[in-house]
């Protein structure tokens, strides 16, 4: 499995984990303001919205690049099998991501009489996206039948009630992340009206995360069992309570009117989610038999791509810092306005 | 061999024009040895050479006149005539695709030049493929064809626009304070709104 007894498979498998956290964390918020433009009618303040976003939003699409290139690279089986499973919620993905990409750039140029159109590709690329990746997670987490190294289930299994409630759940998810970003990032009429917009958004996630669980648990009765065990339970417990205070966290600095507090608690949120999936799920990478050692691929290409992971991870995360500390504080109409 | 009509079934170049030992001084970097020939491969493991026969002569052509026009244009500037020749402008302008014809025409190359490998020797591109069915396979690309039909025709329309417009003297002035961090989109540098249809 490794080379000199450090396991390559196990940091591989770490890299691509924190690389798709950071995806879903960081275009979570930007796919959020596409999901919250049908709010937002004015012209001006949707100029806003995007324009919180206009500097970093294709930054933050790195991280998927990343994940894609290092499950190429390191775990081929799960790649192969995993993008032939979800191969048409992928192409969806890629499609309402080309749409909002697209309008991101258009619609500043666009004549006010056309600009709707590209509010409606911002908005319905958005939600394509967004949807397309709940139902993607949402299958993943169902199992992926694999039988002799390669796919052995239907090009639909992922049209299934369960993956689809998925898409909804993560189109709140992203909603929620969106509206705390933008207390963050503006000001005036269009952060108050967040404001009422993040109490409900908060609550409603809560519940589909109740409503998730529960039916994930019932169709993997083996889930409950394993988060019973001695050991787990506790890792469970915790992290239910650790949501639970976050949630009263964030709803308490919504009342008192903090800017960054509310977003920050909606990013722990997400990544309390995130840890209690990636738990649930390990150490399979193909959910429910194949795990990261049996998808890996041979030791000496893990470590030739980790070389180069080890350079080009810190060199992303310094422009990704440096990228958000420039365009710091709150973005007032006119301003960007080219 | 520098032109020639291919012709696949007789395995031959019908009306060849050929610099003799150009290509194994370019490959082999000597003069006399030899470069492996098509018709030492089995005829199953050839990729469609009237293709990539083609679309390398597109791509190299296109890269020759590229340097060619260039050269014309530094002449054109020492004589001093480089804004006057109308001719030369009339040629700079029908260039303008070139970059994107000579990418594509070497992406062609490639990509037909590999077949019937995915991975040479290893993987047919026919065992490469996935399982899924036609509808899938037709859907997705039928899907791509239009999206990108729809997002390339308005993006050329706009780049229509800016060169009709033609260039515009360029104003300069500093952005005070607050400005420098206020965000810009790659395209912000044109100014002109899309075309009113």
């Amino acid at each position: 499995m490794g080379i000199q007894g450090i396991d390559l498979s196990l940091i591989w498998g770490v890299i691509i984990a924190f690389g798709v956290m950071m995806y879903v964390i960081m275009d979570g918020f930007d796919l959020g303001l596409g999901i919250l433009f049908p709010l937002i009618p004015d012209e001006q303040e949707r100029d806003v919205m995007m324009n919180t976003v206009a500097p970093v939003w294709d930054g933050n699409e790195t991280w998927l690049v990343l994940g894609g290139a290092a499950l190429y690279g390191a775990f081929p089986l799960a790649y192969g099998v995993i993008l032939e499973a979800l191969y048409l919620p992928l192409i969806l993905m890629l499609c309402g991501l080309i749409f909002r990409g697209v309008a991101f750039e258009f619609r500043f140029k666009s004549s006010p009489q056309k600009r709707h159109w590209w509010d409606k590709a911002f908005i319905g690329g958005s939600l394509l996206a967004t949807f397309s990746q709940g139902v993607v997670i949402g299958a993943y987490v169902s199992g992926i039948p694999v039988v002799d190294r390669q796919f052995a289930g239907g090009g639909l299994d992922w049209l299934a009630p369960f993956p689809l409630v998925c898409g909804v759940g993560l189109v709140i998810a992203y909603a929620l992340l969106g509206s705390t970003w933008l207390l963050v990032k503006t000001e005036g009429m269009l952060e108050s009206r967040m404001r009422l917009f993040t109490r409900p958004l908060a609550l409603l996630l809560m519940a589909m995360v109740l409503v998730i669980g529960v039916w994930t648990l019932q169709l993997h009765p083996e889930l409950a069992t394993r988060w019973s065990t001695h050991g787990h339970l506790q890792v469970f417990a915790g992290l239910v309570v650790l949501a639970l205070l976050a949630l009263f966290g964030l709803l308490r600095t919504l009342r008192q009117r903090h800017t960054h507090w509310p977003f920050v608690f909606t990013l722990v949120l997400m990544l309390l989610g995130y840890i209690g999936l990636a738990l649930s799920i390990w150490p399979n990478i193909i959910p429910p038999s194949v795990s990261i050692w049996a998808a890996a691929s041979p030791p000496s290409s893990q470590l030739f791509a980790l070389i180069g992971a080890l350079f080009i991870l810190p060199v992303i995360l310094m422009y990704t810092f440096w990228s958000y500390y420039v365009f710091r504080g709150k973005v007032r109409i006119g301003d960007g306005y080219h | 061999m520098l032109f020639g009509i291919p012709d696949m079934q007789a395995e031959k170049t019908k009306y060849a024009l050929e610099i003799p030992y150009l290509g194994s001084l370019i490959l082999t970097h000597s003069l006399d040895k030899q470069i492996p020939a098509l018709k030492s491969f089995p005829k199953e493991d050839r990729p469609n050479s009237t293709v990539i026969f083609w679309s390398f002569r597109v791509m190299a052509g296109l890269g020759m006149l590229m340097i060619l026009v260039g050269l014309l244009g530094l002449a054109l500037r020492w004589g001093g005539k480089l804004y006057q020749h109308r001719g030369f402008q009339r040629l700079v302008l029908l260039m303008g695709p070139s970059g994107l014809i000579a990418l594509l025409a070497g992406w062609i190359t490639t990509e037909v030049g590999r077949q019937p490998w995915v991975v040479y020797g290893l993987l047919r591109t026919h065992d490469a493929a996935s399982h899924h069915s036609v509808a899938q396979m037709s859907t997705s690309l039928a899907l791509f064809v239009v999206i990108y039909f729809t997002v390339f025709s308005v993006g050329i329309g706009y780049m229509m626009k800016l060169v009709k417009k033609g260039p515009q003297p360029h104003h300069e002035h500093p952005p005070a304070g607050d400005e420098l961090q206020a965000p810009r989109r790659p395209i912000s540098a044109a100014t002109a709104p899309m075309k009113e249809h």
